[in-house]
């Protein structure tokens, strides 16, 4: 099954089916939930396959058996995840095709989806027109369908307080979760960093998901060109092929600033361009969130 | 195709203006939303000049609209046959009728040259804008008011003028005398068989004489023949008189020497001799003066004093005064006449054409005199018992003449102020085309910056 492009995926108006073709799109994720709580629950025996830990190996039925088996543990308590969603003015670029914003919709409300229909508890943290908007972290069809409601309803303006929305989505998290971060993260470079950095100390498990549109990566512009800062209204005219070698080499500076303090933060950091299909992306996410080595979901062995 | 209004052409140096703009003009700058302008430093605040023509397209686009618009005040006139002919009624004519007596004298076939002159005239007159007909027997009288009623019309004007063209009736002067911005139109018409208008024949005696007469640029020349009456098929010899006028040509040294082919034998005038009459206005009069000879034959004396004793040529010299310039002096010529101060105004020389003798007389007086025509008159007289000048059929004015006078009607109306709605031009087709292009370039320019947003995009 290939996946549905960007374009088409954010001209389908509806999102929660918008999310649901994402997420069915994926390939990983059917069985094993990518967000695993803390607490597991004995669930079935799987023949062992190499590379299983050895410590889940059943013993006693190999014994009795001559067959070993890996014990599976059902999470039996669900995780809380929070989303935290970039809705500044700066997101809606490009004004024409698929906006950053949209593109982050529709990753946000695809986890959200994915998230709910796992089991687990999914919420969100947003800033409206300098408001804080904030859905709780709640399981259930029900508050999913109102989540993306409110997802459905943010316009990109203004600007936004990264700092501060991020410490209180984390602060309203009742217990240790998983805090994603949706943004280009443009604003308050240093701040947000910190911000990150701090509730990643506090044992939540901190994605950042940087979106970016292929403009800002390539800067196909020539001629001379008056640019405006989509949140400041500032403007700086300039001729685009002069200084585009100067802007490429800044703007590379500035993401893989971002890679390197998320990965020296324990931050998990993907940088997901919204020319690509938002299922590629969402995948290439998950699979390398579910290879990463994560300290705290140990199942517990040795139970009967 | 002709274009009315020539100094437009001038309109071009505008399309200058296009191409300067496009090569040195400053982009506009292009307004850009933008995320954030954190990574584009304010290094290049002055955009830098284009090295190249931008925009090629748009540039070819503005340069033609430019060009069109220039040839169309250049008020083009495409000339087919079909606007020709409705360009031909937008003429205002003024018709010249001859009827002179030549006019109306009947062909063998019965029909009269004025008849047919008048129905085309009315003919011509209908094809008109306005038109008025002037019949006349001299036509040559009538230009003036021709001209005169032409001035006060608006439109394009042109005089027609519907003769059998004899000489006299119709000349050089009078078109002169027509504004160049009318018209000229001839046609003429055969009164006439040529053929017995150019010759006429006397018996004297027991010869007879035919006289030719040929009207040239150069001058009038008047060839005899005289050949024994019973005798009829024999040509016996060959008289000439050459008035040697204007400027000489090669028919005219060709006819001078076929004229003094005949041999010299005879000793009396009329008998194969030619005398020449050379006027101060013919061009190689001073190269003739030059190769001149005394007089040595007998029949030249002979002519000489039979001249002198004409009394009209004597009596009209003692009353006039010669022409004094730098062909006065007579040299070793013989003085046939003077004038009434004494000064020489006729002197005689001889020189020789292919083998034979000719005499030459050197007049010092006006082409145009009385004197000149009694000296062409005594001369004729001299040189032998020639046919009275009243009975020869006077020559028509050469069609080649009328060709190179015909002219077709200036184009352009005698000022701004008096154009009529009549005024035509094709202009009109390239404004059009011009308006045209002119949409073209404000799509153009809109595609373009379509262009700039979609690579904005991509």
């Amino acid at each position: 099954m290939s996946s549905l492009s960007a374009t088409v995926v954010a001209a389908i108006d509806d999102l929660e089916l918008a999310a649901r073709l994402v997420v069915e799109g994926l390939r990983v994720g059917g069985h094993r939930s990518p967000f695993r709580g803390h607490s597991t629950e004995f669930q079935q025996y799987r023949p062992y396959r190499v590379g299983d830990d050895l410590k889940h190996l059943d013993w006693k039925l190999f014994a009795r058996s001559d067959r070993l088996y890996t014990r599976q543990f059902r999470e039996s308590t669900n995780v809380s995840v929070m989303l935290v969603l970039d809705a500044s003015a700066s997101m809606a670029f490009p004004r024409d095709g698929v906006s950053k914003f949209r593109y982050a919709c529709i990753i946000a409300a695809s986890l959200a989806y994915l998230i709910s229909t796992q089991g687990n508890a999914v919420g969100l943290m947003t800033m409206q027109a300098g408001k804080l908007l904030y859905q709780p972290a709640r399981g259930g069809r029900l508050h999913l369908l109102a989540l993306l409601a409110e997802i459905d309803r943010l316009s990109a303006d203004g600007t936004w307080e990264p700092g501060r929305v991020i410490a209180r989505g984390a602060e309203l998290l009742q217990r240790r979760g998983v805090v994603v971060t949706i943004s280009d993260f443009y604003d308050d470079e240093m701040g947000t960093r910190r911000e990150l950095r701090r509730v990643a100390q506090r044992g939540h498990d901190v994605a950042m998901l940087q979106v970016v549109s292929p403009e800002e990566l390539d800067f196909p512009y020539s001629g001379n060109v008056s640019f405006e800062d989509m949140e400041s209204g500032a403007r700086q005219t300039v001729d685009a092929d002069a200084i585009a070698a100067e802007y490429r080499a800044q703007a590379a500076a500035f993401f893989e600033r971002c890679r390197t303090a998320a990965r020296r933060d324990n931050v998990e950091y993907a940088l997901l361009s919204s020319g690509v299909p938002p299922a590629r992306a969402l995948r290439d996410f998950l699979v390398r969130r579910s290879a990463r080595e994560r300290p705290s979901p140990v199942p517990l062995a040795g139970r009967p | 195709m002709i274009w009315q209004n020539p100094w437009s052409w001038f309109g071009l140096l505008t399309l200058a203006i296009p191409v300067l703009v496009h090569a040195f003009g400053r982009q506009r700058a292009r307004e850009q939303p933008f995320p954030t302008l954190a990574f584009i430093r304010a290094s290049r605040l002055t955009p830098k000049r284009r090295r190249r023509l931008s925009d090629v397209p748009l540039l070819l686009v503005r340069v033609a609209v430019l060009a069109l618009a220039t040839m169309a005040l250049a008020q083009p006139l495409v000339l087919a046959d079909a606007s020709e002919r409705a360009s031909a009624s937008t003429v205002a004519r003024a018709i010249v009728v001859d009827t002179s007596a030549s006019m109306q004298r009947t062909a063998a076939d019965g029909t009269r040259a004025i008849d047919v002159a008048r129905l085309r005239a009315k003919q011509t007159a209908d094809s008109s804008r306005t038109s008025t007909i002037l019949e006349t027997t001299a036509p040559s009288s009538v230009i003036a008011g021709a001209v005169a009623w032409l001035e006060t019309q608006s439109s394009r004007r042109e005089l027609v003028v519907l003769s059998d063209f004899q000489v006299g009736s119709f000349d050089a002067a009078a078109v002169a005398s027509v504004p160049t911005d009318i018209g000229l139109r001839f046609a003429q018409f055969d009164a006439a068989a040529a053929d017995t208008a150019r010759l006429s024949q006397t018996r004297t005696g027991d010869r007879v004489v035919t006289a030719r007469t040929t009207v040239s640029s150069v001058g009038t020349t008047v060839e005899w023949r005289t050949r024994a009456a019973r005798d009829a098929g024999a040509i016996a010899t060959t008289d000439a008189l050459e008035l040697l006028v204007g400027v000489a040509d090669q028919a005219a040294a060709a006819r001078a020497r076929r004229a003094g082919g005949a041999p010299p034998s005879a000793t009396a005038p009329g008998q194969g001799h030619t005398i020449a009459v050379v006027f101060p206005t013919y061009a190689q009069r001073s190269a003739l003066a030059e190769r001149a000879r005394p007089i040595a034959d007998l029949w030249m004396l002979r002519a000489i004093e039979r001249i002198r004793m004409d009394s009209t040529l004597l009596a009209i010299a003692s009353r006039i005064s010669g022409i004094v310039g730098p062909h006065a002096d007579v040299g070793t010529r013989a003085i046939l006449l003077r004038d009434a101060n004494g000064r020489p105004i006729v002197s005689a020389a001889t020189d020789s054409i292919a083998g034979a003798s000719r005499l030459l007389l050197f007049a010092d007086v006006d082409v145009e005199s009385l004197a000149s025509a009694a000296l062409a008159s005594a001369t004729w007289a001299a040189i032998a018992d020639a046919p009275s000048l009243d009975e020869s059929e006077p020559d028509r004015v050469p069609a080649d003449s009328l060709q190179r006078w015909t002219r077709a009607p200036s184009a352009t109306s005698p000022s701004p102020s008096a154009r009529g709605p009549t005024d035509r031009s094709d202009g009109r087709w390239l404004w059009l085309v011009a308006l045209l292009l002119l949409v073209a370039e404000f799509w153009l320019r809109r595609v373009t910056r379509g262009a700039d947003a979609n690579e904005m995009v991509a």
